[in-house]
């Protein structure tokens, strides 16, 4: 329901929600979400170029013009992730290309920095592409429908989503039949691309199943499956345990997936976020280790003449630009050749007064939108005129917002001043009731960041009122709460588990890491719960994992299994519940805006409503109470993923495995059509 | 021994001793050494537009340096075919004394040539500042992006820091080159001193020229 707003409410409104102060940190859920405002204009010229470079690949018709690489100069700031979530959108539109997104940053091992590509590749690969379907199914559904029209000339071919929907059906009927429509569709993907992997084509098919596409897509990622599950599939062992040779393994893989996905789609690879700061055991920067990285991954792709291409983009910053010119002569072995195909270099340009119109108009816009508000004038507080005055000076898009949320408190400041008739206490009434009011948006809730930040916020002020001496009971669920700590080693956390919560339980001490996880896709949950099952590591007593329960998790992922261990292992899931967070987020935006109601921490602290908000506040209990130690089914769907094979089955599948292949290796070309009339439009 | 001076060396020990003297109308007898070489010096430095000519009364002529004639100067110092071979008075070496104390003082570490400029206007400004990006963007193989500070240090004193400044921000609001930053962790101060500033926000270190 829209509400026509009054100026009085829109400077209301503003003063208590800075709308310039979310977006100044840029994450990945924006790459890959679709709600990401974009400025057309802005750096059209680096977009077009993708497109561009891109359409020539599909067109050219030579193997040796089929991978080509761009290097894009940008300073921070410059709206990159503008940028590439501007081209996803295209792709996904168009449909004829996958975006693969490598952000550096997340790399944590630089020693396996291949695998933590193939990661990238897997996970990027499971976001959304065309009408619902990953990125996988879409490549999976092509290659399938390549196999039916390939074995029978007439066959009536479905759409991919109708496949998808009939994968799983299909595939039992021929089980019970005794086939297996897996291998017989990937044995004709197979003599259509003889060089291509037997495995890498059986698992993409795979991950067109509901039932069995998780554990596909974590075989792809690189994940060790359990081994009855791999056989089931039919799919070889990771070499899970040991990292080293998954690392050696892991280009030559990528590769092998690139060359198959490249007959189907462009495939358009991102490299982001170079300038990270860390160093691997020799001292090799990340930029160091990923240029190299991308020189080897170049050096390996191999496509063929008809394949759609694939295009390297690597954002880096001048001077790491620089750094590559001037390390040694141009010769056709240096890494510069590699990273950069191309002799014109593209920068990012800045803001200028048109856009930086623009860029404020949409953001309120979009702000105003959540919230579900008409208000017309888009600029408010600013003007035009100020807006493209201060736009000539050329800002970063970062610089712009940041100074759009320096300016604007200021704008509001003389025009709504606090009543100062009321008292302390009535003005945080008044405060509270209007944080309170305001409506969470789907972001906020899909933002672990923030969340934690609200929960840890809360812990960190009754800690606080405790050592005030403020609190009369001061067990909460029996325990004492002593410190909030961050989460180390940080290499190995990567920002899953969010802080650590510690204390003493009947004089016991207890460790609580708590980790928020709303993510929706099965990779990044399996990677979260396996931190927060690593008492050792990260030196914890408990895990408790703070998630929707509408989010719930499938029986067919890994995070089943890894829930199950959870609760053996003493931990928790804390259901988070829109409603119950909103008390809490209203009660940290008063203390963050104290200033501005004109009440001291102090005073703030005095509250009982204060005392009582934090302390009896089911969320912060629950996470503190001893977990009831049970699996709560409500928060589970779909089916666990159910053995296709007998003990014995599985059995000579593993002993038969490799003799599968060669066998199909030598096998001639046939014309013996096989029979896929469960997959085919009835 | 007359055959050692060359038009460098005349120029430059005119321009020292002037320096020195550090006045306004100088009677030539002051400041110009004995010879037809130092003379036609004299008329040259007049043409290049280095000193100013004022006649005194209808026979003589009396000489200021134009800051043109410091740039010429601080150019000729730093030039390796400069090199004195006689023992000189105190206006020569008082002169160096007086270049060096200016310099330390006005611009720590960046003793650079340059600075021979004439620049008046945007027009002027705008075509040397492409110019002169092109010219080194090929010659140094800068690959697109060539630091502020070069161009400010070649610029020079013709134009002023805040007029720079404004030029380049001009420039850029024209479409005809953007500025960009970087991560000058490691960038030595004094090229960030002559970079840009851009108000309330960051440094911008290079010009793209668009």
């Amino acid at each position: 329901m829209s509400q026509q707003a009054s100026i009085t409410e829109i400077n209301e409104l503003l003063q208590d929600t800075n709308p310039f102060d979310k977006g100044l940190v840029v994450k990945d859920q924006n790459i890959w979400g679709t709600s990401f405002p974009d400025i057309p204009e802005l750096n059209k010229h680096v977009s077009d170029a993708i497109y561009a470079s891109m359409n020539k690949l599909q067109e050219s018709p030579s193997s040796l013009d089929k991978v080509s690489s761009m290097v894009i100069r940008a300073q921070r700031g410059a709206g990159k992730t503008h940028l590439i979530s501007r081209v996803r959108k295209q792709i996904k539109t168009e449909g004829n290309a996958v975006l693969i997104y490598a952000g550096a940053d997340k790399y944590s091992e630089l020693e396996l920095i291949a695998s933590s590509f193939r990661e990238s590749v897997a996970d990027s690969l499971e976001r959304e592409g065309l009408q619902g379907l990953t990125q996988w199914q879409e490549i999976a559904a092509q290659l399938v429908i390549t196999a039916l029209k390939k074995n029978k000339n007439n066959a009536k071919v479905p759409s991919a989503q109708a496949l998808a929907q009939k994968f799983d059906q299909a595939y039992s009927k021929s089980h019970k039949n005794g086939r297996d429509l897996v291998t017989e569709l990937a044995k004709v993907v197979r003599h259509l691309h003889p060089d291509s992997d037997l495995y890498i084509i059986r698992a993409i098919i795979w991950t067109l199943s509901e039932e069995r596409g998780a554990l596909a897509v974590k075989w792809l990622a690189g994940e060790e499956l359990n081994a009855e599950d791999a056989l089931d599939l039919r799919l070889s062992a990771n070499d899970g345990q040991d990292a080293d040779v998954r690392e050696a393994k892991a280009l030559n893989f990528i590769a092998k997936v690139l060359s198959l996905i490249g007959e189907y789609r462009t495939v358009l690879i991102c490299f982001d976020e170079l300038d990270t700061v860390k160093e691997n055991s020799l001292g090799y920067t990340v930029f160091q280790v990923v240029i190299d990285l991308v020189k080897r991954l170049f050096d390996s792709i191999v496509q063929s003449d008809s394949s759609q291409g694939v295009l390297i983009a690597t954002f880096l910053l001048p001077k790491e630009w620089q750094f590559l010119i001037q390390d040694g002569p141009d010769s056709s072995t240096s890494p510069k050749s590699r990273i950069s195909t191309q002799s014109e270099r593209l920068d990012l340009r800045p803001l200028n007064s048109e856009t930086m119109v623009q860029l404020v108009s949409l953001w309120m816009r979009d702000f105003y939108k959540r919230r579900k508000i008409v208000f017309e004038n888009y600029l408010y507080p600013f003007t035009a005129d100020e807006l493209s005055s201060y736009g000539k000076q050329g800002y970063t898009v970062r610089e712009a917002l940041q100074w759009c949320a320096q300016q604007l408190p200021l704008k509001l400041k003389n025009i709504d001043p606090p009543p100062e008739s009321l008292t302390d206490k009535e003005r945080f009434e008044v405060a509270y009731k209007k944080a309170l009011a305001r409506d969470l948006d789907e972001d906020d809730v899909d933002s672990n960041t923030f969340i934690s930040s609200v929960l840890r916020f809360s812990f960190e002020r009754i800690i606080i009122l405790l050592k005030k001496g403020k609190l009369k009971n001061e067990l909460i669920e029996n325990v004492r709460l002593e410190s909030v700590e961050n989460v180390v080693p940080r290499s190995k956390n990567n920002g899953y588990i969010n802080f650590k919560v510690c204390g003493q339980e009947d004089n016991v001490p207890v460790v609580i890491g708590v980790e928020v996880l709303q993510q929706k896709n099965g990779l990044s949950v399996g990677a979260g719960f396996r931190r927060l099952l690593d008492y050792e590591t990260f030196d914890m007593t408990r895990g408790c994992l703070v998630r929707s329960l509408e989010r719930k998790i499938k029986r067919n992922w890994d995070s089943h299994e890894y829930y199950q261990q959870l609760i053996q292992k003493g931990g928790e899931w804390v259901h988070l519940k829109k409603e119950e967070l909103k008390p809490l987020i209203a009660l940290k935006n008063v203390y963050d805006n104290h200033e501005k109601y004109n009440i001291s921490i102090n005073k703030l602290d005095l509250f009982a409503f204060t005392r009582d908000s934090l302390v009896k506040y089911p969320l912060i209990k629950e996470i503190l109470s001893r977990p009831e130690g049970r699996v709560v089914e409500e928060a589970l769907e779909g089916k666990a993923v159910e053995r296709l094979h007998s003990e014995q089955e599985i059995q000579s599948i593993a002993e038969n495995l490799n003799e599968t292949l060669e066998s199909l290796d030598s096998e001639e070309d046939t014309d013996k059509e096989a029979d896929f009339a469960e997959l085919e439009v009835a | 021994m007359a055959t050692k001076i060359s038009p460098l060396y005349a120029e430059t020990r005119i321009l020292l001793s002037l320096f020195a003297i550090d006045e306004d109308k100088v009677s030539p007898s002051n400041f110009v050494p004995k010879g037809t070489k130092y003379k036609q010096a004299l008329v040259d430095l007049v043409e290049y537009g280095c000193l100013s000519e004022t006649l005194k009364g209808k026979r003589y002529k009396k000489y200021s340096l134009l800051p043109q004639g410091k740039h010429q100067l601080l150019k000729n110092l730093s030039n390796d075919e400069l090199s004195f071979f006689s023992v000189l008075g105190p206006k020569t070496t008082n002169g160096l004394l007086k270049v060096f104390r200016e310099l330390d003082h006005n611009n720590p570490g960046s003793i650079q040539n340059g600075h021979r400029h004439a620049i008046s206007s945007y027009q002027d400004f705008s075509s040397f500042v492409i110019g002169f990006c092109q010219k080194i963007n090929i010659e140094d193989n800068l690959d697109g992006l060539i630091p502020i500070y070069r161009v400010r240090r070649e610029v020079g004193e013709s134009v002023d820091r805040e007029k720079f400044d404004n030029w380049l921000f001009e420039l850029q609001a024209d479409n005809r080159l953007q500025m960009m930053g970087d991560d000058l962790s490691d960038t030595p101060q004094d090229q960030k001193d002559d970079s840009v500033q851009i108000p309330g926000g960051n440094l911008r270190f290079y010009i793209k020229l668009l």
